[in-house]
């Protein structure tokens, strides 16, 4: 029942992790009952300077967000509202079954991304 | 197992004695010889299977030729319940059970439901226990069988059995106990209980796999039929050639646990509480079933503020690794939360996100220190990661 | 020197089955429906002795359910079908007691099928019964435990599933011993044990097609496929695993072995007791089997006797031994009540020697003619 390396080492060890807020993020969030995603971030014009997250849910939910806080930073905005399941589920190697957990966590991305939209 | 992990799962199985590993090793080179055959080697293995029902028998105050061997206590339940039922032919009548017994009894029972038995399963209160009085008041007079369990396998709960067995006295229904759990470590007397049938195991009690007993009262006997056919052995009531080793095996269990008891029940009791003590410094973290009322082995708690699956994987894959369940082994394949905590009521997210540690002989006082520190710290971190005390609208500023 | 000469009956453990078991004793205690490495270590080890079961039946391991033997094999076929599929049960009338007590233990209606004068299924008579209709099950052996008489299983399945009824073989003596494909045989369900093929006891297994509704023997857990509740038995798991890889790559040596062995057993005592007689002698027999009976004498005490010698034999099945009644096996091929009384059984292994045969013919007509009860051996009464 061991999970792919990637979510092992993600779930286990993650980088971004948010420890402390500071000032000037853009949350985005989203829940199922089976997890709860929180993400920030922070902008640089149209950029994404960097990212963190806090996640209630399974192995897969934490990598997954884990991996997105990577994957977005020094990206531009239409980048990250580019980024699919599909890559998710390769870069971590997670089974389809783990489908949902993916979803949620893309789904907190696009909440935050959409906050900012209308924001501005 | 991988040699850096713990084991903390001996409600699941338990490692087996080295002592009773000598015994069946034994067995196997020398019994090879079928027991209920005529010829010498034959009756060598039959005077061994004989001396073995002693210790099984003793350890809950019945007599050697009062028990049938069977492949296990799942056999046995099976045997109990659907052995009343056949006993009592095509005439389907009702049959008692609690709604946190194991799947063993809970799937027989569902089975005879299918053919038009009729099935109670008593609520339990927040303690996980049963109350006498709402066992008498169930009791039909068409009641064929009650049966409760002596320990819980999830929780560790143990029912008063002798004042269950007291309310049900004046009923003819036969009364059956599965001991599974608690049968070897737990002081058990079918007189005083009043049980007329008792599911006993070997591989919880550092035996092997495979073998278990049903006892079957004597004088009354229960009406009870058999439920598999063909050879004749262990008074007609359970065919097959009898596992030697196996027997072998479950008498030195239950002998070494005689020797052992009560000290060994003491020390692990110790152990439990030491590890209940590091967990509940945590907070948000409730155990399950009344203190008072648990077998010493067992602990089970609930942690608030982690996700189920996020718990049971740091467990069981970080470092070290920790040999735990969530609930009984029987349910592993499935992720939902346990029916037993449920049925104490605890919500579901609660139910689910519950750890059952289970001690024995081989855990030592440094097994539950770094056990205990390893799950704390997967706790803290997991609670450090979840977004609840942050709600995304509170940071915008 | 015991001389052990009764394999029908159980075998001993091959020292390599339990140098496989030992580490599942001793140290591989996980509860393989658990989820954590010890749990998933036992379910890895079930997971290839499945393989090693399948192979040696050439089934499928998805379709090797682990039971507590052959006995709970043939009653969970026998039940688990019947609950299924309404209509009667017909089995051969030499079959093991658990088909033969199971049946008549069971509320559907039943009847058996007759046999020839060799011990063999009677076509014939199957016929008969099956176009009399409403036939839900038909059970019969691959080869009888006690005449070692291999049964026409191949024709019996042909006529089995034309009429459209499910066949289970009780294949506990022919595994390890015949070439015994589950695919070939035409079978729905096959019952094999481990104890037979050198392998532990406590442990067998029910070969099954699993898109035949079959009904659970035992309930709770979901363990098999939901199919067999209770924790698996993994060290007798692993051992009947390691058995079945051994009987497999070592079958046509043990037959050959025991074949020959028993020949000269066979011509032996056609050479010392001319007067026995030899049953199901005319046809396909099991390599390792001979039963035979010399009239007048008196089985039990023969037995009993020869046991004095250190030679353990059997008279039939073992399961029915001590009662005192004939065979019903040899009663159902029509043998003489009188003769039947006097059958004894030899069933060889891979392990026995010619010198251990020789040593055998060498006591056994003295021992016999010691045995024989006088008035009833034609041979003392002079003719």
């Amino acid at each position: 029942m061991r999970f792919s390396e990637a979510v092992h080492r993600r779930f286990f060890a993650p980088e971004h992790r948010l420890d402390a807020l500071r000032p000037g993020a853009i949350p985005g969030r989203a829940e199922t009952p089976d997890a709860c995603v929180a993400l920030w971030l922070w902008l640089e014009r149209d950029r994404v300077r960097e990212a963190a997250f806090r996640v209630w849910g399974c192995p897969v939910t934490v990598a997954a967000a884990d991996y997105v806080c990577e994957r977005v930073r020094d990206r531009t905005q239409a980048a990250a509202r580019g980024l699919t399941i599909a890559e998710m589920e390769q870069a971590l190697s997670s089974p389809p079954a783990r489908r949902s957990a993916l979803l949620v966590v893309n789904d907190a991305l696009m909440a935050a991304l959409d906050f900012q939209t209308v924001e501005a | 197992m991988s040699r850096a992990g713990i084991y903390l799962d001996n409600a699941a199985s338990s490692p087996v004695d080295p002592r009773v590993v000598e015994v069946m090793v034994d067995a196997l080179a020398r019994h090879g010889a079928n027991p209920t055959a005529a010829h010498d080697p034959g009756e060598r293995a039959a005077d061994a299977v004989a001396r073995a029902r002693e210790p099984v028998a003793a350890a809950i105050g019945a007599a050697p030729d009062d028990l049938i061997w069977t492949s296990g206590a799942s056999e046995a339940n099976n045997l109990a319940i659907q052995g009343v039922a056949a006993a009592f032919g095509r005439q389907p009548g009702h049959m008692i059970t609690l709604s946190t017994e194991h799947p063993a009894v809970l799937g027989p029972m569902a089975a005879l439901e299918a053919r038009g038995w009729s099935i109670t399963r008593l609520p339990v209160d927040a303690n996980g226990l049963c109350e006498p009085e709402t066992l008498a008041a169930a009791l039909r007079p068409d009641t064929r069988l009650v049966s409760v369990m002596q320990v819980n396998n999830e929780t560790g709960v143990c029912q008063d059995l002798a004042a269950i067995g007291e309310a049900l006295r004046a009923h003819p229904a036969a009364f059956h106990v599965d001991a599974a759990q608690g049968a070897g470590k737990l002081p058990l007397d079918v007189e005083v209980i009043g049980a007329d049938l008792v599911s006993l195991s070997a591989h919880k009690l550092h035996g092997p796999k495979g073998i278990g007993a049903l006892y079957v009262r004597r004088r009354p006997a229960p009406h009870l039929a058999a439920v598999w056919h063909g050879g004749g052995q262990e008074r007609g009531l359970r065919p097959g050639t009898p596992a030697t080793h196996q027997i072998l095996g479950m008498g030195k269990a239950y002998a070494l646990a005689a020797d052992h008891a009560p000290a060994e029940s003491r020390r692990i009791a110790a152990l439990r509480d030491r590890l209940w003590q590091r967990l509940a410094a945590l907070g948000d973290v409730v155990r399950n079933g009344g203190p008072d009322r648990v077998a010493p082995g067992l602990l089970n708690v609930s942690v608030g503020g982690v996700h189920a699956d996020a718990l049971h994987y740091a467990c069981a894959v970080g470092e070290p690794a920790l040999a735990v369940s969530r609930g009984s082994a029987c349910a592993a394949g499935s992720a939902a939360s346990s029916y037993v905590l449920r049925a104490m009521g605890r919500e579901p997210a609660l139910a689910a996100a519950s750890l059952r540690l289970s001690l024995g002989r081989f855990t030592s006082a440094a097994d539950v220190d770094t056990a205990g520190r390893a799950i704390a710290a997967h706790i803290e971190r997991l609670r450090a990661m979840a977004p609840m005390d942050t709600p995304a609208d509170a940071v915008v500023a | 020197m015991n001389v052990y000469l009764d394999h029908n009956a159980t075998t001993p453990l091959d020292e390599r089955v339990l140098e496989a078991m030992l580490p599942h004793l001793r140290n591989q205690f996980g509860n393989a429906a658990s989820r954590h490495a010890p749990g998933r270590t036992a379910r890895a080890a079930i997971d290839a002795a499945r393989e090693q079961v399948a192979a040696l039946v050439g089934a499928h391991p998805g379709q090797v359910v682990f039971t507590a033997g052959g006995t709970e094999a043939d009653n969970m076929a026998l039940k688990g079908l019947s609950a299924c599929r309404p209509g009667r049960l017909l089995y051969s009338a030499i079959e093991h007691p658990a088909v033969l007590e199971t049946a008549e233990a069971m509320s559907v209606a039943s009847a058996t099928i007759a046999v020839d004068g060799q011990g063999r299924v009677d076509l014939a008579d199957l016929d008969r019964q099956l176009a009399a209709g409403d036939v839900a099950v038909v059970a019969v052996m691959v080869a009888n435990n006690e005449t070692g008489a291999i049964q026409p299983v191949t024709e019996v399945a042909d006529r089995v599933r034309a009429a459209g009824a499910l066949l289970h073989v009780d294949g506990v003596q022919g595994a390890g011993k015949l070439v015994m494909r589950y695919p070939d045989t035409g079978a729905h369900t096959l019952a094999v044990s481990s104890h037979k093929i050198h392998g532990p006891k406590g442990v067998g297994a029910l070969v099954l097609d699993k898109r035949v509704d079959i009904r659970p023997l035992l309930h709770g857990g979901g363990h098999e496929s939901g199919l067999r509740g209770g924790t698996e038995n993994t060290a007798a798991i692993v051992g009947f695993g390691a058995a079945a890889e051994l009987a497999e790559a070592e079958r046509a040596a043990r037959a050959d072995h025991t074949a020959r062995l028993r020949d000269r057993l066979q011509a032996g005592l056609a050479a010392a007791l001319p007067e026995a007689v030899v049953f199901a002698g005319d046809v396909a027999r099991l390599p390792n089997t001979l039963q035979f009976a010399v009239p007048g004498f008196d089985g039990e005490s023969l037995l009993m006797a020869l046991d004095q010698f250190g030679f353990a034999v059997s008279s039939g099945s073992a399961c029915a031994s001590g009662s005192g009644e004939p065979s019903h096996v040899l009663l159902a091929m029509g043998v003489d009540p009188v003769v039947a009384r006097g059958a004894i059984r030899v069933s060889l292994g891979k392990d026995n020697t010619e010198e251990e045969i020789d040593r055998f013919l060498s006591v056994l007509p003295s021992v016999a003619r010691s045995q024989s009860m006088p008035g009833l051996n034609p041979a003392v009464m002079g003719g």
